[in-house]
């Protein structure tokens, strides 16, 4: 038992969630907000916070699960194509105008986004679902979802829409709201439980594919379950902050780093690391002073990037 | 419970290959390479789905089985197998238990296997960082914890030094004894003539003989299945085989 991560991780993370929270426009702290103190807290900087470690949560856990079910420590939420689809289904909407008729109807167009690219992504891998072809599908799914993607903000209508589309293709918490917040949540919880049913399918990774034939699961109904689940979580994040790059990665090496190794803990820690992650970088980025505020998915890639090719030297020398 | 192969095939790397396996006896898949002794392996036990003919154990049809019903029916040792994630022995074995309904507790199940590969001392230790040899006697503690009654090996004395050869070779046979039903693909003719009940012995995807090893291994069939000529060494202990090339003169 790893506890010591545990008691480093939960602290340091209630840590930066008050940190985040007393950082704001107006200024470092409480006192400075004067009567509007509560206001501007439960409306402006509460919801953030929990938005930004929803996904941060969300996206830990995407990872992880991935990382494990592949047996490839370089996969990510973005490798699988589900973000790239998600957030072109989200595109499209947005350029055909449609009127929606409720709030919950972009979450579930980016969802049915997501799921078509995981079909397709079932499809170009002709249902083969170990290992590498499947990433190199997911790789094509991307790369399609990708250019139709440019091929819509080519097509923007003015140049208010390319801005706003842009911006949010970027990945942000800013100016959201509770809704946001509500819109993670069901995502999470349904995908949370996909994960606790097929935890022991997902512990039995730690055996080579060859055994794990012989312990006795419905590999590839279990792998599907896994896969519906990440494509939950990461579809919840798209439609709610954008797209935001390498916390995916980044948050289950960074639970390796620490020393643990076992799938199941891995997973679960994944998920805290991630939200930690993604609440911290939040509050870089309300703190940076730029002219115009920095997208939280641009300061991730910044910081996630250097990373992954860390990791490609470090297996290289290996 | 007996094991049996009726006209078994997959495609061309398995041809009609038909035997009987008796309960309690301890049974050596012997051939070349690429002969098909891990594809036949895993037709036997359902991994793969025979392109003709069936397999039975204990008259119950392989084929006929969910993924459960297989577990709770043999215990399967990969040729090569390689654990992903750096964890204990402990928890490697741990892990082990999933999916299999035990007799006994869990804690006395993997006390058991321990004991018999003599891995007391290995427990806390990352199973990453064990020898090949190390590692492969705790994936064989691994196949056999929960006691099935059909246990399969492939190669289960690769990379295992000669004292541990030979102790893997009498607990299986000491296993088979108690009545399990043991079939192990082998490259080492001495240890299969000398502990095996039967062998299989295959040539590009067919059986080219069935029987008793001395009725297996003889001059012909060692010329026909791996192109050598072999001196018996025949000792209290057992049998070893001298093996030389068929073109040698000595």
């Amino acid at each position: 038992m790893k506890r010591w991560i545990w008691v480093i991780l939960l602290p340091t993370l209630a840590l930066a969630m008050l940190l985040h929270v007393m950082i704001g426009a107006a200024g470092w702290g409480i006192s400075v907000l004067g009567e509007q103190a509560a206001m501007i807290i439960y409306e402006l900087r509460l919801p953030r916070m929990l938005l930004a470690l929803l996904n941060g949560i969300a996206l830990g856990l995407a990872g992880a699960v991935l990382q494990i079910v592949f047996r490839n420590p370089l996969a990510e939420p973005g490798i699988t194509g589900v973000a790239s689809g998600s957030a072109l289904a989200v595109v499209v909407v947005l350029y055909s105008g449609l009127a929606l008729p409720t709030l919950w109807a972009l979450p579930a167009i980016g969802m049915l986004g997501g799921l078509l690219s995981l079909i397709a992504l079932w499809l170009i891998a002709g249902g083969n679902t170990t290992g590498f072809r499947l990433i190199l599908a997911g790789v094509a799914v991307a790369s399609l979802a990708g250019a139709l993607v440019a091929l819509v903000l080519n097509l923007a209508p003015n140049p208010f829409a390319y801005l706003e589309w842009s911006l949010w293709l970027l990945g942000s918490v800013a100016n959201r709201g509770w809704e946001q917040v509500y819109l993670m949540l069901p995502s999470l919880f349904i995908a949370a439980a996909l994960f606790a049913w097929q935890r022991s399918f997902i512990n039995a990774h730690i055996f080579d594919a060859a055994t794990l034939a012989t312990l006795g699961f419905r590999q590839r109904a279990s792998m599907w379950w896994l896969l519906l689940g990440v494509t939950l979580l990461i579809s919840a994040s798209v439609v709610t902050a954008g797209v935001i790059g390498f916390i995916g990665l980044l948050a289950p090496h960074a639970v390796r780093l620490l020393g643990e190794q076992r799938p199941l803990p891995l997973v679960v820690m994944s998920g805290l690391c991630g939200g930690l992650l993604v609440v911290l970088i939040d509050a870089l980025v309300k703190v940076i002073p730029t002219t115009v505020e920095l997208q939280l998915g641009v300061v991730a890639a910044f910081l996630g990037a250097p990373w992954l090719i860390y990791l490609l030297a470090k297996q290289r020398l290996q | 419970m007996s094991l049996v192969s009726q006209q078994l095939s997959y495609g061309t790397r398995l041809k009609n290959v038909s035997f009987t396996v008796p309960e309690g006896q301890l049974v050596g898949i012997i051939g070349a390479n690429g002969a098909g002794k891990t594809t036949l392996l895993h037709t036997l036990t359902g991994q793969l789905a025979p392109s003709a003919g069936s397999v039975h154990f204990a008259g119950v049809d392989i084929s006929q089985l969910e993924p459960l019903q297989r577990r709770q029916l043999f215990g399967f040792l990969p040729q090569n197998p390689s654990a992903h994630a750096e964890v204990s022995v402990a928890h490697f074995l741990q892990s082990g238990l999933v999916n299999l309904p035990l007799k006994v507790s869990a804690s006395e199940e993997l006390a058991r296997v321990v004991k018999l590969l003599q891995l007391e001392n290995y427990l806390a230790r990352p199973f990453t960082q064990l020898s090949g040899g190390e590692q492969r006697r705790v994936q064989l503690a691994r196949a056999l914890l929960g006691d099935q009654p059909w246990l399969v090996c492939d190669e289960p004395t690769a990379s295992l030094d000669l004292h541990y050869q030979l102790h893997v070779m009498q607990l299986l046979k000491s296993l088979a004894a108690q009545g399990k039903t043991i079939t192990v693909a082998l490259h080492d003719l001495s240890l299969a003539a000398r502990f095996c009940d039967q062998l299989v012995l295959l040539r590009h995807g067919a059986l080219l003989a069935a029987d008793q090893p001395a009725a297996v291994l003889t001059d012909a069939n060692l010329a026909q299945a791996f192109g050598i000529k072999a001196r018996w060494l025949c000792t209290e202990q057992g049998v070893a085989l001298l093996p030389s090339l068929l073109d040698d003169q000595d």
